[in-house]
């Protein structure tokens, strides 16, 4: 580490056939994209509010009351209220993974397959 | 639409580079920052779609938020044999 | 605005950067942001077709994605920490004590 310093480093060798995998991938990606007509570009409409558009469409709120030109979309809040369990669950997940061992064995997740139990029962003479 | 055609090309450029970066450099450390590089231009790309909040929200949930938990969880799972940041400083 | 083909062809190779960082790497935390780039360019695409067809679902949408991600990262980082708690280490070749 003398004149290295930190400077990146290339981690290159030895992954041919995945690297190859992934640009084949890409090289029929790209293939079929380029060769896709899309038609016109429609484009958004003159002088609409895009950010107060996301807000209808997540919320279901009806735009025929709104003033001024809105972006269309479908609804979105049945979606909005699943996000919302869903991060809750997370949350809920990392705090059970994040609890360290209180005392013995005690919360936490022993994700060893049980080494530390086998390890404690024989007293760790293996 | 030229200028946009060569921003377009422009902001590419470092949005795969820098992805490109993420997965070839060999220090995590590296591959972090260089994930914050790849999200902000992406953020760009957003604006020049025309998607501002959704600019501003991938700065603030990605940049702000995941990158910071994955600079945390670099620094909290650094090996010791590794070179960490103390040798480094040292050298 | 630049044809959806440029877009579709720039998360394409985002894309197949992510696969490739997950396929050739070992490192946990190199899988994470592998599965990061890969959510990403499919939010371009969203983002992307949402202007094309003047419509703001996609956009909707992509920030439907981006909550599931930090979720995701959440509960990632949580198993990391459990990885590294367990092994010493966050390569995922190592974990292999549940492997019949």
């Amino acid at each position: 580490m003398s004149d290295a310093g930190s400077r990146p480093r290339l981690k290159l060798g030895g992954h041919l056939v995945p690297g190859l995998a992934a640009v084949a991938l890409f090289a029929v990606l790209a293939a079929v994209f380029l060769r896709a007509s899309f038609g016109e570009a429609a484009g958004f409409e003159e002088g609409a509010s895009i950010t107060a558009s996301i807000g209808y469409a997540m919320f279901n709120v009806d735009t025929g009351a709104v003033s001024g030109a809105v972006v269309p979309a479908e609804g979105f809040v049945v979606a909005f209220v699943l996000i919302a369990v869903v991060l809750d669950v997370a949350i809920d997940g990392a705090v059970f993974l994040a609890k360290r061992d209180e005392g013995e064995g005690g919360g936490g997740v022993l994700a060893d397959g049980g080494r530390e139990i086998r390890d404690r029962l024989r007293g760790g003479d293996d | 639409m030229v200028v946009e055609t060569i921003a377009f090309a422009l902001f590419a450029l470092v949005t795969v580079g820098s992805s490109l970066g993420v997965v070839l450099v060999e220090d995590v450390w590296h591959s972090a920052l260089l994930l914050g590089a790849a999200l902000l231009s992406v953020a760009v790309h957003y604006v020049m779609l025309q998607a501002e909040f959704l600019a501003a929200m991938q700065v603030l949930v990605y940049v702000g938020g995941v990158l910071i938990l994955i600079t945390f969880a670099v620094m909290l799972v650094r090996r010791e044999d590794g070179p960490g940041p103390a040798e480094v400083l040292d050298a | 605005m630049v044809p959806a083909q440029y877009y579709l062809v720039l998360s394409a190779a985002i894309f197949c950067i992510g696969v490739f960082g997950l396929l050739t790497r070992r490192n946990a935390l190199l899988f994470l942001m592998s599965v990061e780039l890969m959510l990403n360019a499919a939010n371009v695409n969203l983002v992307a077709f949402s202007l094309y067809w003047g419509n703001v679902t996609g956009q909707t949408f992509s920030l439907f994605t981006m909550a599931l991600a930090a979720a995701e990262v959440a509960v990632g980082i949580g198993i990391i920490l459990v990885l590294y708690r367990n092994f010493k280490d966050v390569d995922v070749t190592e974990a292999t004590t549940m492997r019949w």
